[in-house]
């Protein structure tokens, strides 16, 4: 039987800090990366060209369909085999903002098919160019809209973070394990503080998007 | 002298929020009377329906049905809040046929039917379905059996939900405007099965409806309601021809002149 | 490129751990979405209240966080080794679970109000009305959620690699180790498998939906 170290808990809660601005980091920007990437996606799947919108479909899908984890070791493992070589954190960043933007593409899309054609058939009256179009008026109306669900992916790829202990970047996850855990052989308390860390960041995250969404709903329906 | 009448609702209120749909109202109804209750919408007739079929719960006042207090336990001491058991022994002597059908879309027409008799009453499977069988050829639907709730028009949908509620052999029948949701050339059908009910047998009924025709052939009472109150009640060539209050009057002017 | 396929039997040696975890943790997901899902709509207020728990508390940890919880820690709590098998299927199948549960009740609140009001009108019981009226009108809706979330699952499965399972993905790492120089070969026969395996599932959940079409259609329309 093991008893909750009260001692050992304060003695590691500042590597466990430390650890959680690397996760935070992780976060930022493979989300920054998911939200650019899968707006892409989503863009090249609304294309009239079939050797566009068909390629962005396949991709995305086949993204979706296979485990981070594997995409992570891919990037870590296999890109220096092909002459890239990349740094734990930035196949991590990477890893995450793809996987994650097989995800917001269909946000995306959700927010693309929310926009009435005659929106485009107005533009095009104007003859605005297509870029135009999509830029000036598609997107500031298609965006809006999706942002909470984009928010609620931000919190699932911040849970999702503790892969990246597997391909050795330092966060949370790592340090609570590899580093507290197999020094001390104390699992307990780090690896229940990183619980608890997670459950406290995602519940109030939840909550804040909840807010924000039900702020903007009450802002709409006075318009 | 001794008729016990079959519902009995004594100082029944009822309120959303701020909103008092029902008023005290009290109101007996006699085994075997068919009873139009007719009156603007929002009056709370649909509650007072509802009320009786216990999917709504009065805040103050009694219902009896057949003897018995639909939410409340008779003892020495007065009366005390039944258990849902009571609640659901009471009301199984009382059947509601919808606005919109309520039929279940999953299952065939012969299964709407007989489900409640084989999954509530007990009854053999063959007993449900003879019985299934023979209500459905009552409403003029033997040919539909195996059907979908999809497949029908309005009316037929309608008439399998009467045929759906009278196979649990209640006493009291509820009809909350059964016809308001079909296309007019519908409405007749449904209104002969009525009809044919009211005249075939002794079926207690309380039909809500805004055809005033149809209200005034198939009663032998009216209920006129307004704003949570019973304004008149008599007869139905009194109220029809002869009302007493001006609200009544002025009622069924609009409404005559609106068909 | 056939010699890629010489790989293939190592590799999918592995392929029952993953195809076992899947499964079992689909059985336990299934149980544990419907449970919570109903529960979070019972009448009685502890019942709400655990099963709101229970969904808030797994996605609101991380399934890893959970799986390493439930391997390094909840062993030196309790005081015995649990097996990584049935811990693993446990763990993740809890966490789908706790997911699936937000798709039970919301295709239950789908459910037109007047079905159960018809049903009391019945005078059927309420689990009566629970599994003869509300659950099949509401399983039609809930399928295609539902086969996003096995795919879910099987993402997961990868994650009981990192507790020793040896399941398609610790075969991989084997074989990195074994066979640097293929790496290429070793990741992308991988990734081919786990796609496949999606794909399967996919088609399964699609089939059960052509299935239940007719159903479907009924419960539309009517
Ligand atoms: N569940 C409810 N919640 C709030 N208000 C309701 C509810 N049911 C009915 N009401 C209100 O009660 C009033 C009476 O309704 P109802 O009994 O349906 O009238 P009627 O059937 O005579 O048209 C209406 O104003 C209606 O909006
Ligand atoms: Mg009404």
């Amino acid at each position: 039987m093991n008893h909750w170290d009260w001692h050992f808990v304060w003695r590691t809660l500042p590597q466990l800090v430390d650890a959680l601005c690397v996760t935070l980091q992780a976060t930022a920007l493979g989300m920054l990366l998911a939200a650019t990437l899968g707006l892409f996606w989503a863009v090249a799947r609304r294309s009239a060209a079939r050797l566009v919108s068909w390629p962005a479909a396949a991709v995305v899908e086949f993204i979706r369909s296979t485990p981070l984890l594997v995409q992570l070791y891919f990037l870590y493992y296999v890109f220096p085999s092909l002459g890239v070589t990349l740094s734990a954190m930035a196949a991590g960043v990477i890893g995450l903002g793809v996987h994650y933007s097989s995800y917001t593409a269909e946000v995306y899309r959700a927010g693309l098919e929310g926009v009435p054609r005659g929106q485009w058939e107005a533009a095009t009256a104007l003859n605005l160019s297509k870029w135009d179009t999509l830029r000036r008026v598609v997107l500031p109306q298609a965006i809006p809209p999706v942002l909470p669900a984009l928010g609620n992916y931000l919190v699932a790829m911040f849970k999702e973070t503790p892969l990246l202990s597997a391909i050795t970047v330092v966060e949370l996850v790592h340090v609570a394990k590899d580093e507290i855990g197999a020094e001390t052989f104390k699992y307990l308390e780090p690896l229940t503080l990183v619980g608890v860390i997670f459950l406290v960041l995602s519940l109030l995250s939840a909550a804040m998007i909840r807010y924000v969404e039900a702020k903007w709903t009450l802002r709409r329906i006075a318009v | 002298m001794n008729e016990q009448p079959i519902i009995e609702l004594c100082g029944v209120s009822k309120s959303f929020g701020q909103l008092r749909v029902l008023r005290g109202i009290d109101l007996d109804i006699n085994a075997g009377q068919h009873v139009s209750v007719i009156g603007p919408s929002g009056s709370g007739k649909s509650t007072l329906l509802r009320l009786l079929m216990t999917l709504e719960k009065p805040d103050a006042g009694t219902v009896r049905i057949d003897g018995d207090y639909l939410y409340h336990l008779d003892n020495t001491n007065g009366l005390r809040p039944a258990p849902p058991r009571h609640t659901r022994q009471v009301r199984a002597k009382v059947g509601m046929v919808f606005q919109h059908f309520n039929l279940f879309p999953h299952m065939s027409v012969l299964r709407n039917v007989s489900m409640a008799p084989l999954r509530v009453q007990g009854l053999s499977k063959q007993d449900a379905q003879q019985r299934a069988e023979d209500l459905l050829g009552m409403v003029g639907l033997r040919d539909k059996l195996d059907s979908y709730p999809h497949q029908l028009s309005g009316g037929q949908k309608q008439r399998v939900a009467i045929a759906r509620a009278l196979a649990m052999q209640p006493k009291v029948m509820l009809f909350d405007e059964v016809t308001s949701a079909l296309d007019p050339e519908l409405v007749g059908e449904v209104q002969t099965v009525l009809r044919e009910l009211a005249t075939s047998t002794n079926m207690t009924m309380l039909i809500v409806t805004h055809q005033m025709r149809f209200a005034q052939q198939i009663a032998d009472r009216v209920v006129f309601f307004d704003r949570g109150v019973i304004v008149e009640d008599g007869q139905p060539e009194v109220i029809f021809s002869n009302p007493r209050h001006d609200r009544t009057r002025r009622f069924l002017q609009t409404v005559l002149e609106a068909t | 490129m056939p010699a890629i396929f010489d790989l293939l039997p190592f590799l999918l040696d592995g392929l029952w751990v993953t195809v076992q975890v899947t499964a079992g943790g689909a059985v336990v997901a299934a149980v544990a979405a419907l449970g919570a899902g109903l529960g979070r709509l019972s009448k009685y207020r502890v019942i709400r209240a655990v099963s709101a728990t229970y969904a808030e508390f797994f996605r609101g940890t991380s399934a890893l966080v959970q799986l390493y919880w439930a391997f390094y820690a909840l062993p030196l709590l309790v005081g015995l080794q649990i097996d990584a098998l049935p811990a693993a299927i446990w763990v993740l199948g809890l966490n789908i679970g706790a997911y699936g549960s937000e798709v039970v009740r919301g295709a239950v609140l789908a459910v037109p109000k007047g079905q159960r009001e018809a049903a009391v009108a019945l005078s059927l019981t309420q689990r009566q009305c629970l599994w003869r009226i509300i659950i099949p009108q509401a399983v039609p809706a809930m399928l295609p959620p539902i086969g996003n979330l096995l795919i879910e699952l099987l993402k997961s499965t990868a994650l009981v690699s990192l507790v020793t399972l040896s399941d398609l993905t610790f075969r991989a790492k084997l074989l990195r180790d074994d066979t640097p120089d293929r790496v290429l070969e070793i990741f992308c026969l991988l990734l081919l498998v786990y796609f496949l395996l999606s794909m399967a599932i996919t088609s399964l959940v699609r089939g059960l939906e052509r299935y239940l079409g007719r159903r479907m259609d009924r419960v539309r329309s009517a």
